[in-house]
């Protein structure tokens, strides 16, 4: 099997915090461990966020409201614009038209999901609003071999187990009956909870996954946006910036997966006040950071007791020591050496 | 100013707006399609494609900044998706599929098709058999609902019309007959594929079932001297009937021999590549049906003449034997 199979051989250093080597971390990290690598043709391993259960479920829900409300509102639409009138008469006509409807009724109900698919590369219209996608186990092109496998396993997943709840229930013995199949028909249902990987029977005999690929925004480079700009705020800012400086030990003191937590606070819009002060609290005391010396800082502690001013040097104080924590280990890496966190002696 | 400023900023700044090309490209493309994007942008969707890439690849080695990795990441996802998972058209891929992928996965799963039309034989012969020594046993084999009023206790003569009955029908009924016909035919050929799932058991039981119907129901006019009339009235639609309900069955156990006997492969891959296989083979067998519930429906129906309806049966076994003996075997040899 291709190594795209394997989940467990995605390369550890870009999850963020999976480099502490204690073995009970690692082993809690391989059961819910939902990133899947590719290897592009190009030879550059990607990454992949297995869909969550609850997403496809919700995927699922809104492609059969859609599936079954299509037809009848378009046949109430029909009905309510009155088109029926235009038809022409004769009984034979008619029959012609219910056999053409239910042909194509028919096609409807079970090639929806196959006709999307195909149509939308992996994607119908409920996963394409969630977000989710079908992908080739392997990374290679989803053939519609794979399609047409997967979604005909939904009969017996789907369609079978949504028939028998329909099933007439005369006496105990069509009960009974109805009751086994269900059971049985439960044991497919289950399959996704029972592996890794979150496979339904379809994407077993398919050779396919369904994956998250949300959109992301590329935010702006914290350590950019630190140029002067006409916005005061920032130049006040930025002025502080400068009289930060920390020393070799101060950055020293922490790792990646610091940075980047400490990255996720100051890009998080609704961060509170509170967060942010405790934050650059925890960093003051963890690299010792002596208070800058009073004399040209007069106006600040003029202004130090509006609380909002001190949230504004202190997320100062945090972008600046984020810029001097980047570089440094930025520095470290292209050296080779990656501190993956706190704990990492060098 | 510029002492803040990292290689991995400088690294992005250079290549931002390459990145954001590329987005607006992708998104388009996931929204309207690929036919949407003029020559030159699609000339330049594979360069910006390569450019991200390795813009990934160097900002793994040299970048902490976690949004713009993951930005990065996900934008070649995308691209590689409007890349490589991108086909023709819809109506390209089933062109190909008629003339190449399906015929090509029913002559490799010719072992399998051999194998299931061998149990349905054994199901008609032994249901034949027992019927024709005992009457009492076609009430065993055929249900009610089924038989719909053609059981041993049936004239011969009623046995007899319903077998020419309809020829002054109207094409509106028929037309009705036809749809459900499909329908009908098509969740029983789905079902007999996915049950395979189950290692194939109940695969097997639904042929023999039907192989047992078939039998016992020729059997009751054998023994009424219509043979030949039975021959032909099944023969029109049943060569194309019964050959895709066998396919069907057929690539039921090609998932059950996925799972039972892996070969080389793990037992989950393999029955990816099992599954492709068999898949290909239902959705082509659903066209079968619907040519067979046409036959069925009209040809069966304004057809009385013996000969003739031999005629078609035997012409259309003709025809689906060299399709797929004959493209099939290409088809394969070919790949």
């Amino acid at each position: 099997m291709s190594r795209a199979l394997e989940p467990g051989k995605v390369s550890p250093a870009r999850i963020p915090g999976s480099g502490t080597p204690t073995e009970g971390k690692k082993t809690k990290q391989k059961l819910d461990n939902v990133w899947r690598n590719t290897v592009t043709p190009e030879g550059v391993p990607v990454r992949m966020e297995l869909a969550s259960r609850g997403d496809r479920l919700g995927a699922v829900l809104i492609d059969l409201l859609l599936l079954y409300g299509a037809p009848i509102l378009l046949f109430l639409t029909l009905l309510f614009s009155g088109a029926f009138f235009y038809l022409p008469d004769g009984e034979n006509f008619g029959a012609t038209l219910f056999a053409l409807i239910r042909v194509l009724l028919f096609l409807w109900y079970n090639f929806y999901f196959i006709f999307f698919e195909i149509r939308w590369q992996g994607r119908t219209p409920g996963k394409r609003l969630l977000g989710l996608r079908v992908v080739d186990r392997r990374g290679g092109q989803l053939t519609s071999g794979a399609i047409f496998a997967r979604n005909l396993m939904r009969e017996l997943e789907l369609f079978l187990p949504l028939s028998l709840l329909f099933v007439p229930t005369g006496d105990a013995a069509q009960a009974l009956i109805a009751l086994l199949s269900l059971v049985w028909v439960g044991v497919f249902l289950c399959i996704p909870f029972f592996n890794k990987d979150r496979m339904r029977v379809g994407d077993m005999i398919a050779g396919t996954w369904v994956v998250r690929i949300p959109k992301t925004v590329l935010m702006e480079d914290i350590v950019q946006s630190n140029t002067p700009v006409a916005d005061s705020k920032r130049n006040r800012s930025s002025s502080s910036h400068e009289a930060y400086s920390f020393t070799d030990t101060q950055v020293d003191a922490y790792g990646i997966y610091e940075l980047q937590t400490l990255e996720e606070i100051l890009r998080k819009p609704a961060v509170t006040a509170k967060t942010i002060q405790e934050v650059a609290e925890r960093i003051r005391k963890k690299i010792k950071w002596q208070a800058e010396p009073a004399g040209d800082q007069g106006i600040n502690r003029f202004l130090s007791k509006s609380s909002r001013f001190r949230v504004e040097e202190d997320r100062a104080f945090l972008e600046a020591y984020y810029a001097a924590l980047r570089r440094r280990l930025e520095n470290r890496m292209l050296f080779g050496q990656r501190k993956e966190n706190k704990h990492q002696k060098d | 100013m510029s002492e803040f400023t990292l290689k991995s900023s400088r690294f992005r700044a250079e290549r931002e707006s390459s990145w954001r090309e590329l987005q607006t490209l992708v998104e388009r493309v996931e929204k309207q399609g690929l036919t949407s994007l003029s020559a030159e942008e699609l000339t330049r969707l594979p360069n910006l494609y390569r450019f991200t890439l390795s813009s990934l690849s160097v900002a793994r080695g040299v970048s902490l900044d976690r949004n713009l990795l993951e930005y990065l990441e996900l934008l070649s996802t995308r691209a590689y998706f409007c890349i490589y998972g991108v086909r023709a058209s819809f109506g390209g891929e089933i062109i190909k599929f008629l003339v190449e992928d399906f015929p090509a996965a029913v002559w490799q799963a010719r072992w399998r098709v051999l194998g299931t039309t061998l149990i349905f034989c054994l199901a008609a012969f032994l249901a034949f058999y027992l019927t024709s020594g005992n009457e009492e046993w076609y009430y065993t084999f055929v249900s009610d609902g089924m038989s719909s009023g053609r059981t041993p206790a049936t004239t011969t003569e009623d046995l007899r019309k319903a077998l020419y009955d309809g020829a002054d029908a109207e094409a509106s009924a028929l037309n009705q007959f036809a749809s459900y016909l499909f329908s009908n035919n098509v969740s029983v050929g789905m079902l007999s594929f996915a049950l395979g799932f189950a290692l194939g058991v109940p695969t097997v039981m639904l042929i023999f079932y039907n192989g047992a119907v078939l039998g016992a129901f020729v059997a009751l006019y054998v023994g009424r001297g219509l043979g030949l009339d039975i021959a032909a009235w099944l023969s029109i639609h049943g060569t194309t009937e019964l050959l895709a309900i066998i396919l069907c069955g057929a690539a039921g156990l090609g998932l059950a021999k996925g799972i039972i006997s892996p070969g080389r492969e793990s037992r989950l891959a393999n029955l990816a590549i099992e599954g492709r296989e068999a898949g290909k083979l239902v959705i082509g067998c659903v066209l079968m049906l619907l040519i067979a519930a046409i036959l069925e429906a009209f040809g069966r129906q304004w057809i009385t003449d013996i000969s003739l309806r031999l005629g078609i049966g035997g012409s259309m076994f003709l025809f689906w034997t060299g399709y797929f003996g004959y493209l099939g075997r290409k088809a394969c040899l070919e790949r």
